[in-house]
């Protein structure tokens, strides 16, 4: 049995114009629109969240954001800026922003080539190597400090060959910099490896069917093809290298990074000396993620 | 000279291609799965062939005999293959000097804009390539391609997603370009009517073979087999026997139709012929029969129409005649049958053209195998 469409048409029969209707038997052109009038602008329909998904949601928005205002609205303008005066001489704001960004560096300088290896090459162990880069997120920081101390340590491997030339890897600024990098590294690499994948292979067979071998391919069509993926994934992976702590403190307690200062402060003075600290911290992300969402919208906007 | 076999599996198809051609313009033709994309992937080097061979030339691109194998950045082959796009990051112009050699240096913006002023994009040079229409795009790829001094041209479906219109003037342009640049040439395509535009050499691939090979008029008129006739629009393909053979012609009979056809050699007693549709006489009530075409005097057969497919210029008529189906083409004004007519239906002599059975169509001349042994052919 077919369902008539309206009181007034039968199963087969063409649909009679009711009177709200009626207009559309005006030939269309002359007026612009079959309903008379210019055509209104198509909206999508309003996406709601069903009731219990939104307070499910809800709770876990205002969870996230509560600690920032109270935490952060509790501060004393002049006894921050006093902190944040003593973090700075204590050199662990610059020993952060520094090695955060050397960290950084390194992070792009060997995750991207590793990234496109993984994103294109076919060899044996691919997977092995792809399992790898989770590794230092299978470990808690801290126990990954340990490890690279057994490595970087003054006893390790490779820290005792520096060491016996002089140069100390472990408590000192290079220490940073490894447990950082370690520990920051595989978010790099996941992201620049969907940047990667996200690069037509074809692409790359025209440039050699131009006549341009590979390692130019890369560096002219699928570097400046994946970059605006990569950029995007350079924040997390700078404030991931800003705010390490767990491996920092077991290779390199001293100097200070702000983290590892954090601590300290807390430890000898309590809540009301570290919590500025941690303002700070949190300025200083904003700033990265702000500072790289504008060169994002230029640069990537540029090279696509 | 474009000198090409190669001899690979992939999965459950197995490629053994062989074909040599002196001619500007080599069409690989065949059903889509033939081998023709793969073929051109091995000439270009994205493909490498266990057993093969690739000259372009006096270049031998790939030898597999004496351990050659140009990787695809030196071949220079001018290699168009489907899918490939435009640099999406580049303009127009970066696109077209993406591939220059070092000798345009200093020139590079002219050349490419009198590349693109050749393919017919005067002033399309600072345009973003996700702004131009599919045609366009095909277009601005083959300017870059040419900007790369390639030593010929491999293109795999190059008017492929391009609106019919626009296709007809790609296809003059493309002819215009291959012959005034000397450029050897080896267009893919599964299209007919664009192997007898574009092509003075025609390689019939099917399943990963060679079947034929020839001019495209060659090919069209005389298929070697049934596939092949149907590829090229001779449709009709008929099972008989033969009656009699007397020197310059034979008798064959196909159901109820007596055909007189040129024979060939090695001529067994039950053949396969095929005739095009516009070849195959047909009269409906009213038409002047024209007398004589039916040939021999024999008595044309009943039959009666179950379908008629309207074309551009006439009309496809389905018909069946003596229990075969059959498929003529009504040209110009006369007015087509419709469905359920009666028609009187023959095959003229020297309509129909004798097939080769397919197993016996294997690679003939020149295969993969005498070509990696080094035979000369």
């Amino acid at each position: 049995m077919v369902r008539p469409t309206s009181e007034t048409a039968g199963p087969i029969g063409p649909r009679q114009p009711d009177a709200g209707t009626a207009r559309a038997r005006v030939p269309l052109g002359a007026s612009g629109s079959a309903f008379g009038g210019a055509p209104a602008p198509a909206r999508a329909a309003p996406g709601r969240a069903p009731g219990v998904l939104a307070v499910l949601a809800g709770v876990l928005v205002a969870y996230l954001a509560v600690p920032f205002v109270v935490g952060f609205g509790s501060l004393e303008p002049s006894a921050t800026a006093a902190a944040v005066r003593d973090a700075i001489r204590a050199g662990a704001v610059g020993v952060s922003l520094a090695t955060a960004t050397v960290s950084t560096a390194a992070a792009v300088v060997f995750g991207v080539p590793l990234a496109y290896v993984l994103a294109r090459g076919d060899f044996p162990g691919r997977s092995l190597v792809g399992a790898a880069v989770y590794l230092p997120l299978v470990v808690p920081p801290l126990a990954g400090g340990l490890l690279l101390l057994t490595v970087f340590g003054s006893r390790g491997p490779v820290g005792g060959w520096f060491d016996v030339r002089g140069i100390q890897l472990a408590d000192a600024w290079p220490g940073i910099v490894l447990a950082q990098v370690f520990v920051a590294a595989p978010f790099l690499i996941v992201a620049a490896q969907v940047a990667f994948r996200g690069v037509d292979p074809a692409l790359e067979r025209v440039s050699y069917a131009l006549g341009v071998p590979p390692l130019q391919t890369f560096f002219r069509v699928s570097l400046p093809l994946a970059w605006p993926g990569i950029l995007a994934g350079l924040p997390l992976v700078w404030l991931r290298a800003l705010g390490e702590f767990g491996a920092t403190v077991m290779l390199a307690y001293h100097p200070y990074s702000l983290p590892v200062y954090l601590f300290v402060q807390f430890g000898a003075e309590g809540l009301r000396a570290a919590l500025p600290i941690a303002a700070l911290l949190a300025m200083l992300g904003l700033a990265a993620l702000a500072a790289v969402r504008a060169a994002g919208g230029i640069g990537g906007g540029a090279r696509t | 000279m474009i000198d090409v076999a190669a001899a690979c599996r992939l999965g459950t198809f197995s490629l053994d291609v062989a074909f040599r051609s002196e001619c500007r313009r080599t069409v690989l033709f065949g059903p889509s799965g033939a081998g023709k994309t793969m073929t051109l992937q091995c000439m270009a080097g994205f493909v490498t062939p266990p057993r093969g061979y690739v000259a372009v030339g006096d270049m031998v691109l790939l030898d597999t005999a004496r351990g050659v194998n140009v990787p695809p950045w030196q071949r220079r082959v001018g290699a168009v293959l489907q899918g490939d796009g435009l640099f999406p990051h580049l303009s127009v112009a970066d696109n077209v000097k993406y591939g220059m050699r070092r000798m345009w240096r200093g020139r590079e913006a002219t050349r490419a804009l009198a590349l693109l002023a050749s393919v017919g994009l005067t002033g399309y040079g600072e345009r973003r390539p996700l702004d131009l229409s599919a045609g366009e795009q095909q277009r601005v790829a083959l300017a870059r391609a040419l900007a790369s001094d390639p030593r010929a041209l491999l293109l795999d479906e190059p008017f492929a997603g391009v609106d019919a219109p626009v296709r007809e003037q790609l296809r003059r342009d493309l002819l215009v370009l291959i012959e005034s640049r000397d450029l050897p040439a080896v267009v893919v395509t599964h299209d007919f009517d664009e192997v007898h535009v574009l092509g003075e050499m025609v390689v019939v691939l099917v399943a990963g073979q060679v079947v034929q090979t020839g001019s495209p008029a060659d090919v069209a008129g005389r298929p070697r087999t049934a596939t092949v006739a149907r590829l090229v629009g001779a449709s009709n393909v008929l099972a008989g026997e033969v009656l009699s053979r007397e020197g310059a012609s034979a008798v064959v009979r196909a159901g109820p139709f007596v055909v007189r056809v040129a024979p060939r050699s090695g001529l067994a007693a039950h053949v396969e012929m095929c005739v095009r549709p516009e070849h195959l006489w047909l009269n409906h009530g009213g038409g002047t029969a024209a007398t004589g075409c039916t040939g021999g005097g024999r008595p044309p057969v009943e039959g009666r129409v179950h379908r008629v497919l309207a074309r551009r210029d006439g009309a496809t008529v389905l018909l069946t005649a003596g229990g075969l189906e059959l498929e003529a083409y009504v040209a110009g004004v006369v007015p087509a049958p419709v469905p359920g007519d009666a028609v009187e239906v023959a095959i003229p002599d020297g309509a129909a053209h004798l097939l080769e059975p397919e197993a016996e169509a294997a690679p003939r001349a020149y295969t993969p195998s005498e070509r990696l042994r080094g035979v000369e052919v």
